[in-house]
């Protein structure tokens, strides 16, 4: 117990060197901490909204923009597909359940989508008010969207064109929100959901010429994709390549394109990995020098222990225990800090509750950040501790 | 109490020592003379279980200085053993409470907060036990090194050049309280110096002179030679 508080005052004795030290040792591990948050961010989105969906059916073209323009809305879908494809889809044996997305509009940048109640389920959503629509034009507002808009029931909005604010409004055709979700972590929080029918509504209504124009248009509906569950496991084999071969659609798994896109992600992260390591390394080399020099001013202090009957490991534990402090302080300012800079790289792009980084959380993988500090710190002070263990009393009576 | 028999004792790089017999009663004092380089921190260091001598015997406070682990020998000099550096190293880190406090820690004993105050107060610096070094005078420094030295009581007192850098008053107050210090722990006192003044401090305490006899071990690093 002792040891630990003449640790931390010999430590702190030279508060420039300490702060400093503790100052390097933090940002290092800040940006390990930062790295593992964000990946842990990024891969917990990817597995809440991919759950239980085994393949994204829609228009040729990249699969992986399928993927992020579908499920996690994070791009423009390739277009749109027949709806009487996706209803083929459900006579497939090895098809569970179909649940259509229909893209196209948005609400001051909020996705509208288009779909059936099966996609609020399929999310396991609450409503926090309200219910689900029950008619085209009525719509489910998403946590987020509702708090950053300050949306409420019973009250109407007019759509905007395209996926993106600032397109053309629908202002003949308002929606009114029927019901607002509960916060659940999932993309839901960040949509404006609603049937499948309102979307042809309103663009049926923006296009036609005449009453001809909407039969014909309501004959050629489409949707955006559809989101597919297997019946069996087996079917990732044979589904894909049925929907690829004999339908104008491609059949994109969202387990693949992820591994995919995280692999292409890998190699940024690696980037500053290293440069973490970096800063990791030249803060090890700081702590060093510092302990070594608290070796050499101190060796006659040190000497003196040695005189009072320290046995030589006890002196050497108490270098030990000055790095150890050294180590700890800066993992608790690292792991603060590295929350603090996924805080505002949120709040800096402007992604409050998206898929990337969607409030506090403490990995078990964080862990890393005080064994690596402690690995630093240990390790810088091995060879200081050693000459600390060395301390020559002779030398010190000697020295006149 | 300190005795030793054709001592002995060699460097890695060769140089050797010897040393004149010696035999120290409990309470006594030694005045350990000698210029510098004539081998006074090696005795010391003999003494304290530092260095284990290459020929010849040494019995200090009923403990045989060879043939015991250095475990053994760190814990038998905690206890037994006191010391007052030339240099006093005091930690600028620690407060004067704490630096003492420092003397548990390394004897691996459990502090001992009274023993602490009792000791800073017998040598007149209580009010200072949560200074730093920095802010004590020089003799405060010294009487606080002192309480240090003493604080466990030991049997023996080892002071290595007390008066140097000192002035004459200065140096005459550090020799006295040594002298009452260790008579009242009831230790056994050996001052390595090559201050002629301490003699002479030592030939004015003739009240003490009555209880602590003073023996002279004078080194000369060649040819050593004993006067009682």
């Amino acid at each position: 117990m002792r040891t630990l508080v003449f640790a931390w005052r010999y430590l702190w004795a030279r508060p420039m060197a300490a702060t400093l030290n503790v100052l390097l040792l933090s940002l290092g591990l800040a940006s390990i901490a930062f790295l593992l948050l964000v990946s842990n961010h990024v891969e917990r989105a990817f597995d809440r909204d991919l759950a239980g969906i085994d393949a994204v059916v829609g228009a040729k073209g990249s699969p992986m923009q399928l993927i992020l323009s579908g499920v996690l809305h994070l791009d423009v879908p390739p277009g749109n597909v027949p709806l009487s494809a996706v209803k083929a889809l459900q006579k497939n044996p090895l098809v569970a359940e179909v649940i259509p997305i229909s893209l196209g509009d948005n609400f001051q940048g909020y996705r509208i989508v288009g779909s059936s109640h099966a996609y609020v389920q399929h999310y396991q959503a609450y409503l926090a008010q309200g219910r689900l629509w029950d008619k085209p034009m009525q719509v489910v507002v998403g946590a987020t969207v509702a708090r950053k808009l300050g949306l409420h029931i019973g009250q109407s909005f007019v759509g905007s064109h395209g996926l993106g604010a600032g397109g053309h409004a629908h202002g003949e055709n308002a929606y009114s929100v029927v019901g607002i979700l509960a916060p659940g972590g999932s993309v839901l929080d960040r949509l404006i959901v609603t049937d499948t029918a309102s979307v042809w509504k309103v663009h049926e209504d923006y296009t036609a010429v005449d009453e001809e124009d909407r039969a014909a248009m309501a004959q050629e509906r489409e949707v955006t994709m559809a989101l597919v569950r297997y019946t069996s496991p087996l079917a990732a084999i044979s589904f894909p390549r049925w929907v690829n071969t004999t339908t104008e659609m491609q059949a994109a798994a969202p387990a693949l394109e992820v591994t995919r896109l995280l692999r292409m992600l890998g190699l940024g992260t690696d980037v500053l990995r290293a440069f973490a390591g970096m800063l990791l390394l030249t803060a090890g080399l700081s702590v060093f020098i510092a302990l070594w020099n608290a070796v050499r001013e101190r060796r006659g202090d040190l000497a003196l222990l040695r005189m009072l009957g320290a046995p030589p490991t006890k002196i050497a534990a108490l270098l030990l225990t000055e790095a150890l402090w050294l180590g700890l302080v800066s993992s608790v300012i690292g792991v603060f800090l590295g929350q603090a800079f996924v805080g505002l790289l949120g709040w800096f792009l402007g992604l409050d509750n998206s898929l990337l980084l969607g409030g506090l959380v403490w990995p078990v993988e964080l862990a890393v950040v005080p064994c690596l500090a402690l690995g630093v710190s240990l390790g810088a002070a091995l060879l200081p501790a050693l000459g600390a263990y060395r301390s020559n009393v002779l030398q010190l009576l000697q020295s006149r | 109490m300190i005795s030793s028999r054709e001592l002995n004792f060699s460097y890695a790089a060769g140089s050797a020592l010897q040393f004149p017999d010696v035999e120290v009663d409990q309470g006594h004092v030694l005045l350990l003379r000698g210029p510098s380089g004539s081998g006074k921190s090696t005795w010391l260091a003999l003494v304290a279980g530092l260095v284990t001598p290459t020929a010849g015997s040494m019995e200090v406070a009923g403990q045989a200085m060879h043939g015991v682990g250095q475990m053994a020998t760190d814990a038998w000099r905690a206890k037994t053993i006191g010391f007052l550096p030339q240099k006093l190293h005091l930690s600028a880190a620690l407060t004067v409470y704490q630096n003492l406090a420092l003397v548990f820690w390394a004897a691996g004993v459990a502090e001992d907060g009274v023993r602490i105050k009792a000791a800073l107060n017998d040598l007149g610096v209580a009010e200072l036990a949560n200074r730093l070094p920095s802010q004590l005078s020089g003799g405060q420094a010294q009487r606080v090194a002192l309480a240090r030295a003493v604080l466990m009581q030991p049997k023996v007192l080892l002071a290595d050049e007390p008066t140097a850098s000192l002035d004459d008053n200065a140096a005459t107050d550090a020799v006295t309280l040594l002298l009452k210090t260790a008579h009242a722990n009831g230790a056994t006192l050996v001052i390595a110096t090559h201050d002629a003044r301490v003699e002479v401090v030592i030939n004015q305490q003739s009240l003490l002179r009555a209880t602590q006899s003073v023996q002279r071990l004078n080194l000369t690093g060649s040819s050593p030679e004993v006067s009682v």
